[in-house]
């Protein structure tokens, strides 16, 4: 059992395990504070820095990101003064000006009070890709497939496949692109498209569960519970994996994908 | 031979000094990489073969040490006991100074320094003002030691701070002595060392580590790489104390982190680590004392900002190079999650001679708050470049206008830059400040590494924003939001201000976006990086409205908001910049008063250069 801990949340005296990161503290007590690149089942990688928050020691203070920043006794935070809304909103400005044109983070921007941004585009038509690394982080440490990263450093940064060719590692199980909050990543439609040219209609596939037929039963009446393959990835991934309980939401809701 | 007590210790310091004891003279010839670059090698060649011929190898000792400190006069002999400096040596002179100097005891005033701007010739190496003004503290050695043999540290007192803390001092009473010293980190932060060791011995576990961070990446500052070449062992002790105060001992170990462009000082350190084992003071059972630790070398990984402590880690480990979040400190959870105490190249240096003398006496040089010396590398429009070390609160007029001389060629000085690429500039009226940690902090700058650049009249500071914007956009990782569109976006509007396409509300943008990347990056490389786009806004706002309402560059830099013209009065005719025009722009009669075509000027600047009447207004 961790030690418990009470900490100061804009004035208001909470609870929380030692060390415990700060958002999910904020979760539970109901503060709102916007995230782009964190995932519950990854590990914090801290780069959106749009959960921006401030901590303060008596007269000492900073500006701490809440998704990795582990909570301390008597540490005093404040979520929503007007610095820390201008560090939070200025960010958000820097990705909707980089992405301009990405429909999930326009909307992002607009519920945080951001409609248009002085930051223009470093490509005509915009960047498909904000560099959140959900999608690396995913692939790597939950599916275990290491089939993307990233490459080059500062402007150039981006994420690739390795040595840029499309990645025998990648088992199509569409995580990636269910927690990419952009358009980028496509991998398993990609790696679909791959699998279905080499072996046709008839091979009993690994990505029926991912919606394509509603009721998990494949079109060679491979029943996908029972489907080695998808067995082998439920092995790896786990129950909770994010992409079986976005594959359920999806196969719930019928549509075809 | 393994040293297996502290007395045997003091017997290898007597029987050096006795083997020397039949040498008359000594030559030390530098070998740092400037020396090195301008011909050293030669030199030492025909000094050999000379000292040879004339039967002096007996009588003459012939050391090559690391860099001597005046690199803008390399390559550089010194002799001793002469106290003589010799500059700009070439092969050719070798034969006279063997006979004149070694041999009959005179000085050559030809070969010694000479100031350029007083014309004073300096016959005594110790006269030179240039380090007469210095405070050599940790550089005391370099210009006297031979790098590669231990003895020769051992015999200026080397390795008897590693003694006395091995078998005089518990663990916590070296981190006492450490903290009471109140020595700063030398690599950027300033972080009290005494502090960062309490946690490292405090930090839980029985592998932890002691490491030197010698990645150096500021352009133009190279103190680490000299200490390094010049006196590896200084910084292996430092190291080994530190491994005995925080209990980094076997099972864990020490690493230096070197700059992949350093040769020099790579092979300089790892032949020193090779000695220090052969002579028992690494590996097991250091003198005796039962303590073990050994250091490996690691080569860095390239980029500027493999320097910063998370990243210089993740790439110990063999993972890029790029900076994690620091809620967790190293201390507590560094080298593959372990405890680690991460120093500079300096900070190390400093710790043999604190444990020696005490922090008392360490701290008679600098302030309170800032207590001992530091190396400054001193670059840009300055008249002596070089290596500089002072007490930390000396002014930087003092270090400027003292000991570098001032801007040349009777140019005024215009600002200095402290703290590297992500320093800010300070204008002439501030040049009365402290040089410590807590006072640049203030003035909109830092300390960094110690890099000073100094920039006379012809600059302009919004084109020098803009260049380290550029090196820090190069530099930068581009893992975090703030710094990779926030650089992109200040080069983007600063690249708008010189070509004269800005608007004023631009300036606000640009302090906004700094108050961001300050407040918002995940590691001080973008958190530092604004400096100097603020500190050029603080303090020459006038220069950026110029650029921006006026559509001028007052330092005649920015390319497109140049117009070149003919300034009637000066000119003579003399037809020299018709000469160098590539495009047939200026033309004129001879002896008559020449003009110049905007239409067909491309702005090259070269009848600007070659005017000898200053006749070219821009
Ligand atoms: C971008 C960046 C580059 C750095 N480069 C260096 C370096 O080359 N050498 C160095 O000693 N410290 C460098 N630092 C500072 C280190 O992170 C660290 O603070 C330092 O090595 C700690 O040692 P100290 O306490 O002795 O200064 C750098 C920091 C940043 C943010
Ligand atoms: S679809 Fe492929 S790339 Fe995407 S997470 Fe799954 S294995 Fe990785
Ligand atoms: S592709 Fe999508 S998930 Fe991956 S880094 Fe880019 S925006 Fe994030
Ligand atoms: S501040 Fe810059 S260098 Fe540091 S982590 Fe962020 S992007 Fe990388
Ligand atoms: S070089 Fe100078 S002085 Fe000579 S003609 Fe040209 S402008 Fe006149
Ligand atoms: S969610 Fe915290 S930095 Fe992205
Ligand atoms: S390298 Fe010779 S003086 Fe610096």
């Amino acid at each position: 059992m961790a030690d418990r801990i009470e900490i100061t949340i804009n004035e208001w005296r909470v609870k929380a395990d030692n060390r415990e990161p700060l958002i999910n503290v904020c979760r539970r007590e109901g503060i709102d504070v916007p995230t782009l690149c964190h995932h519950d089942r990854i590990k914090p990688y801290g780069v959106c820095r749009v959960c921006m928050v401030k901590v303060s020691w008596g007269r000492k203070s900073k500006y701490v990101t809440a998704c990795n920043y582990p909570v301390e006794n008597d540490d005093v935070i404040d979520t929503e003064s007007r610095d820390v809304m201008s560090l939070r909103k200025m960010s958000i400005e820097a990705l909707l000006g980089r992405c301009p044109n990405e429909q999930e983070i326009v909307k992002f921007a607009a519920s945080h009070g951001v409609t248009s941004s002085r930051f223009p585009p470093h490509k005509p038509g915009g960047d498909d890709c904000i560099l959140c690394g959900l999608c690396v982080g995913v692939c790597n440490e939950v599916v275990g497939a290491k089939a993307l990263g990233f490459m080059e450093r500062g402007p150039e940064r981006e994420v690739v496949t390795p040595f840029m060719e499309f990645p025998e590692s990648c088992i199509a199980c569409g995580a990636c692109s269910a927690l990419c909050p952009t358009t980028k990543m496509t991998m398993e439609h990609q790696k679909t498209e791959i699998l279905k040219s080499r072996h046709g209609d008839i091979r009993p596939c690994r990505y029926a569960l991912m919606g394509l037929y509603p009721g998990g039963i494949c079109a060679n009446n491979y029943r996908c519970h029972a489907c080695d393959v998808d067995q082998k990835y439920r092995e790896i991934a786990g129950d909770e994996h994010p992409i079986f309980i976005a594959r359920t939401e999806i196969t719930d809701g019928g549509e075809a994908a | 031979m393994k040293l297996t007590s502290p007395t045997q210790l003091d017997q290898v310091a007597r029987d050096f000094r006795a083997s020397l004891e039949g040498y008359k003279t000594t030559i030390s010839l530098c070998g740092g990489t400037n020396c090195t670059a301008c011909g050293c090698n030669e030199v030492l060649e025909v000094l050999k073969t000379e000292l040879e011929a004339r039967n002096l190898t007996y009588t003459v000792r012939l050391i090559v040490t690391g860099c001597q400190g005046l690199c803008s006069e390399a390559p550089l002999i010194s002799i001793n006991p002469d106290d003589v400096l010799y500059c700009n040596v070439e092969p050719g002179w070798i034969k006279r100074i063997v006979s004149d100097t070694v041999i009959e005891g005179k000085t050559i005033p030809d070969y010694c320094f000479t100031d350029p701007v007083n014309g004073t010739t300096y016959e005594k190496f110790s006269e030179i003002p240039f380090f007469s003004d210095q405070t050599r503290v940790l550089l005391a050695n370099s210009p006297h030691i031979d790098p590669s043999d231990i003895r020769d540290y051992i015999s200026v007192g080397g390795y008897r701070a590693l003694a006395k803390a091995l078998f005089e001092m518990e663990p916590g009473e070296i981190v006492d002595e450490i903290s009471a010293s109140g020595l700063r980190g030398r690599g950027g932060g300033g972080f009290p060392t005494g502090r960062k060791w309490a946690s490292g011995a405090k930090a839980p576990g029985d592998h932890k580590w002691v490491i030197c961070n010698a990645d150096e990446g500021n352009p133009g500052a190279y103190m680490d790489g000299s200490l390094l070449e010049s006196n590896p062992h200084l910084i292996i002790e430092g190291m080994i104390i530190g491994a005995k105060a925080v209990g980094a001992g076997a099972p864990g170990g020490g690493y230096i982190y070197v700059r992949n462009e350093y040769p020099l000082a790579l092979s300089r350190i790892s032949e020193a680590i090779n000695e220090a084992r052969r002579w028992g003071l690494l590996g097991n059972d250091i003198l005796g004392s039962g303590l073990s630790f050994d250091i490996r070398i690691n080569r860095g990984g390239g980029a500027f900002v493999c320097g910063e402590s998370t990243a210089l880690m993740a790439s110990l480990e063999g993972k890029p190079g790029e900076p994690r979040p620091k809620y967790v400190h190293t201390v507590e959870k560094g080298y593959h999650n372990e405890p680690s105490v991460l120093n500079n190249v300096e900070t190390w240096a400093n710790v043999p001679g604190i444990i020696l003398d005490g922090a008392q006496k360490y701290r008679e040089h600098g302030t309170d708050a800032s207590p001992g010396t530091k190396i400054f590398s001193l670059v840009g429009k300055v008249r002596h470049t070089g290596l500089v070390e002072i007490p930390m609160d000396r002014s930087v007029r003092s270090l400027v206008e003292g000991i570098g001389g001032g801007a040349p060629e009777g140019k005024k000085l215009k600002a200095v830059q402290t703290g590297g690429p992500s320093g800010g500039c300070l204008p002439v009226s501030q040049l009365d400040l402290q040089l410590d940690f807590d006072v640049l902090n203030e003035a909109g700058s830092m300390m960094g590494a110690g890099g000073i650049i100094v920039m006379d009249e012809d600059t302009c500071m919004v084109d020098i924003a803009l260049h380290f914007i550029r090196f820090n956009t190069d530099e930068s990782c581009g893992k975090c939001t703030p710094c990779r569109e926030g650089l992109q976006e200040m080069e983007r509007v600063l690249t708008h201000i010189t070509e004269g396409k800005a608007e004023m509300d631009d300036l606000g943008h640009l302090e906004e976006l700094g108050q961001w990347m300050i407040g918002g990056c995940l590691c001080a490389l973008g958190a530092t990086a604004p400096h100097p786009v603020l500190s050029t806004i603080k303090y020459f706002r006038d220069e950026y409205e110029t650029h921006i309402k006026g559509h001028k560059c007052p330092g005649g830099v920015c390319r497109e908001l140049i117009e070149y013209s003919v300034i009637e009065a000066n000119c003579t005719g003399c037809g020299d910049c018709v000469t160098v025009c590539p495009t047939g722009a200026v033309s004129g009669l001879p002896d008559k008063v020449h003009k110049i075509d905007m239409l067909l000027c491309t702005k090259c600047d070269e009848c600007y250069k070659a005017c000898k009447f200053e006749a070219i207004g821009k």
